[in-house]
């Protein structure tokens, strides 16, 4: 029996299910869309009549939620959907793949670089979480993230040990390992007090599961700009610059981010910024989309990219870095992370340019 | 003028039954309905497929009845039951006393109950009450009315006889003691036909004593009103009953996508007055949701209400009267060839039709014995049932064609309760189908939590090929009937849908400025 109690209210206006941007990809025959998934599954209390090819497809963007005038917990349903189907061995090989990977690693990616020891420590007020991606896959992020917190001033470490968030976990409704890994980690984040993220994944999974209230870099990076303590360069050539809105920063952890991305973006002398048709569209790169239905996580990014291709922009920064992996799947125009873009793009300081 | 041997009145289930065992008996039999298939109490009953456990205490014949009724409709009409168990529950201040005189009552009427443990329970259904004190497994299930009646009218068809709905009996001609002429209207043209029947019967339920007077008889009847409240959602897989003596609010039914609770017990003094007060839902969330919390704060969306015919003893609370059905041969009171039928539940409707057919083909001198318990009912929607199983579940979008190793869905048309285009269309289409409600009732399209606000569009597009009223008529008659059902619950949750709709059918769609229209065109049309 599946049970949602407050899913009950809901008075049918579609606007989920017209939002949604996986219906719109894949028509509703292919994904049935919000309200007919959480609503109507909690209807009929059925967990067994779940289709796994339907509610694995949603990316977790919060775009319904975000829209239902009835304040259904739309995409949060979705992921108690996946859980309360999880036992009955649904998921695809890449889905599986994640759950190898951090069964083997304690990261949800198989890692290719080496582990960085340098910035390991005990204890610190600061704890900068870098997550899976920034750490084994798209390094400028977690290189760049380190100056930035330098470059700061703010006494910060990397705990000796972590693992996943388990974020990824939470996405394939594997509600028992995330608790697991979730020990885990408060273990070793003992002696740290504030966490700071690159991953807007990883600051909502904090921030729902770790009862912690963590920052995402732009936080720190619009703290310090305003305290003068970080100040750009100016740049010869106009650049044109783009933000992208990654759903869980903009939906879930907070817009007030993205005010603050922008805020940081005027600062930089010489680039255009340039507002895209739908900054706020998802990229495809959440919810467990890309290991599981690549094609559609894809073509989502390919939505995104040709949006940006259209307004001529010459570079999009993703404040995510499962955005930004996904976004440059397409191969079509640069994108880059936000904090990447930023750091580049500093003044040089004296003590601050040292460890260059 | 037709003849025909036997004129059946009454197209709820015991006068489909009726037609159906004679037909098979080879009686040559005409059904006659005056509004839709399953119009009156068989339509708003509360759908349950009693196991006899509920009036095992109380009226232990009408529970032994149930007992081996159940048990052959399960056989004979699993296309229309959903076998989903039931759970009898006591709660802390229930009589203590009533378990045991419950299980022993079971017992003696052959009704299969096997206590288990609260835990047990619990496990089954997580959201029962977490104060139970006993809970006892029984095999009740949940059973779609209009489909049983509509496989009796379909059996009864293929075995050669008529079924008429939308025709009303209007008048008799008694001469000699015996009904020798039956006025009929067809109320799609407004003509009347005469038939010539041997033996006419009555099996109009509430409206029994109307057509006994129409004859020059009176049957002392009660009518009881029950009032029942479909909430949104399904709370349990099974039925859950409250295990104390009979009384309002006491049964949870699982019906499609929605719970039914029921029902409450009202003397009323006309077969139509199915109105249900504000304080009837309140009264039945509110027992009901000592039994299951959860319903508290669940939305209803709709409450109806129907009415048992009880033939008097005088005095009483209603609830006393019996259930088992009441046989009245008119020829002791002066009226040789009409029977009246009435009462019993929509469970033993088959045993009624059985001893109806009994006497009347001993009347009529035919020896075939009854063969209705052996053989399954035609499904009404015939070859299409393959494409239907599953009906009422997000299965049934499911339940398509591959289509690259990927599963699709078919075009759902009303998308509460998941109803496919196809099986729309098939009864949009069909002979016996008149307007919207008559769509609803065959295929649950637009009884879902919005009420039809939406779907209604879709099903009126259909109907419309095949009918030659104006749309717009069919439209607000419809939706008028909606409201009805819609007003009583509008504080549990209905009102913001409401609002909605209202939005969007006279804000969008300017419905009911059309409809002015439309009228004051008529009334000039009428004044040229
Ligand atoms: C509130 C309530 C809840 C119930 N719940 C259950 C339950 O859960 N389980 C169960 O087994 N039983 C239940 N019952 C009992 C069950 O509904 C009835 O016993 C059964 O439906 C009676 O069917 P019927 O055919 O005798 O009468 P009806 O279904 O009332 O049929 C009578 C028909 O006669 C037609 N008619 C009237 N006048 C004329 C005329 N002049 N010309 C032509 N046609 C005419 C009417 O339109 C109507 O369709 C319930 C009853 C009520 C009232
Ligand atoms: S969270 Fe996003 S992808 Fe998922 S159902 Fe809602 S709108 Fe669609
Ligand atoms: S937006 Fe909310 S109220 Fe509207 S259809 Fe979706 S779930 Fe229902």
């Amino acid at each position: 029996m599946f049970f949602q109690s407050n899913i009950g209210n809901c008075i049918k206006c579609n606007a989920c299910t017209m939002a949604c941007p996986v219906v719109s990809i894949e028509g509703i025959s292919v994904f049935s869309g919000p309200r007919n998934l959480c609503v109507d599954t909690a209807r009929y209390g059925n967990a067994a009549a779940i289709l796994p090819s339907d509610v694995y497809r949603c990316t977790t963007c919060w775009k319904c939620e975000e829209l239902c005038p009835q304040s259904l917990p739309l995409a949060e349903t979705i992921l108690e959907l996946r859980k309360s189907i999880f036992d009955f061995n649904v998921l695809s090989d890449g889905h599986k793949k994640i759950i190898e990977n951090i069964d083997k690693y304690g990261r949800s990616i198989v890692p290719i670089t080496q582990e960085r020891k340098k910035y390991k420590v005990k204890k610190a007020p600061l704890l900068y979480f870098p997550g899976c991606i920034s750490e084994m896959r798209i390094t400028s992020i977690f290189d760049s993230t380190i100056r930035l917190l330098e470059r700061s001033g703010v006494k910060f470490g990397i705990p000796d040990e972590w693992v996943c968030c388990g974020a990824p976990l939470e996405k394939l409704g594997d509600s028992e390992r995330l608790e697991f890994l979730r020990d885990r980690n408060l273990d070793y984040f003992d002696g740290f007090e504030d966490i700071v993220t690159s991953c807007p994944g990883c600051a909502t999974h904090f921030l729902k599961y770790y009862d912690k209230d963590p920052l995402h870099t732009i936080e720190i990076v619009w703290e310090m700009m305003r305290k003068r303590k970080l100040v750009f360069k100016s740049r010869k050539k106009g650049l044109r610059v783009a933000l992208h809105h990654p759903c869980h920063l903009n939906r879930t952890i907070g817009p007030q981010i993205i005010d603050q991305a922008y805020d940081i973006l005027q600062c930089v002398e010489g680039i255009e910024i340039i507002d895209l048709d739908k900054p706020d569209a998802c990229c495809g790169g959440g919810g467990a989309v890309v290991a599981g239905f690549p094609e559609l996580a894809l073509k989502l990014a390919t939505e995104k990219m040709l949006d940006a291709l259209h307004h001529d922009v010459g570079l999009l920064l993703a404040p995510c870095p499962f955005c930004v992996l996904n976004l440059r799947r397409p191969g079509i125009g640069k994108v880059e992370d936000f904090a990447t873009f930023i750091e580049r793009n500093l003044a040089c300081k004296k003590e601050g340019d040292k460890k260059k | 003028m037709f003849k025909t041997e036997v004129l059946v009145i009454g197209g709820g289930a015991t006068g489909a039954g009726i037609a159906r065992d004679l037909a098979l008996r080879g009686a040559e039999v005409t059904l006659i309905e005056g509004s839709d298939f399953a119009f009156g109490a068989s339509g708003r009953c509360h759908g349950m497929l009693h196991s006899g456990a509920r009036y095992a205490v109380t009226d232990p014949i009408s529970a032994s009845e149930c007992a081996i009724e159940n048990k052959i409709l399960k056989r004979i009409a699993d296309f229309c039951i959903e076998d989903t168990g039931g759970f009898f529950i006591g709660l802390p201040n229930d009589d203590e006393c009533y378990p045991d005189l419950f299980m022993s009552a079971c017992r003696k009427a052959g009704v299969d109950a096997i206590e288990i443990s609260v835990n047990e329970a619990f496990k089954e259904e997580p959201l029962l009450s977490e104060n139970i004190v006993a809970s006892i497994d029984v095999p009740d299930a949940s059973i779609d009315p209009f489909m049983l009646v509509l496989g009796n009218i379909e059996s009864a068809r293929s075995a050669g006889s008529t079924a008429l709905n939308y025709h009303l009996v209007r008048k008799f001609d008694v001469r000699e003691s015996r009904i020798e002429k039956v006025y009929v209207e067809n109320l799609r043209n407004g003509s009347i036909d005469e038939y010539r029947p041997e033996i006419v019967i009555n099996a109009t339920g509430a409206w029994a004593n109307h057509i006994a007077a129409l004859a020059g008889v009176s049957i002392d009847l009660t009518m009881d009103k029950g009032s029942m409240v479909v909430l949104g959602r399904r709370f349990t897989h099974r039925l859950i009953n409250r295990l104390r003596k009979p009384s309002n609010g006491d049964i949870v039914v699982p019906n499609y996508s929605s719970s039914i609770i029921g029902t409450t017990s009202i003397t009323v003094s006309s077969p139509t007055s199915t109105s249900v007060s504000e304080q009837e839902v309140d009264l039945l969330m509110r027992e009901a949701a000592m039994m299951m919390p959860p319903i508290n704060a669940s939305r209803a969306i709709r409450a109806y209400a129907g009415i048992r015919p009880l033939v008097s003893r005088k005095g009483g609370d209603s609830r006393e009267i019996s259930r088992t059905f009441q046989l009245i041969d008119h020829s002791e009171k002066g009226i040789e060839n009409l029977i009246s039928v009435i009462g019993g539940k929509l469970t033993t409707y088959r045993l009624m039709a059985e001893k109806v057919s009994d006497i009347v083909c001993s009347r009529l001198g035919i020896s075939a014995s009854c063969r209705t318990s052996l053989e399954p009912l035609s499904i009404p929607y015939g070859e299409m049932h393959n494409k239907m199983i599953g009906r009422g579940s997000p299965t049934v979008e499911i339940q398509t064609h591959e289509n690259n190793g990927e599963l699709r869905r078919d075009e759902v048309v009303c998308s509460c309760e998941k109803i496919k285009r196809q099986e729309v269309e098939f009864w949009a289409s069909h002979p016996d189908v008149r307007g919207l409600s008559d769509v609803m009732r065959r295929t649950r399209a637009g009884m879902g939590y919005c009420q039809s606000g939406l779907c209604v569009f879709n099903l009126l597009t259909m109907l419309i090929e095949y009918s030659d009223t104006d749309p717009l008529y069919l439209l607000t008659e419809y939706l008028k009937e909606r409201e009805k059902g819609i007003k009583p619950v509008l504080l549990k949750g209905q009102i913001v849908e409401e609002i909605f709709k209202e939005c969007l059918l006279n804000g969008v769609y300017h419905i009911s400025d059309l409809a002015e229209a439309l009228r004051n065109e008529e009334n000039a049309e009428g004044r040229n």
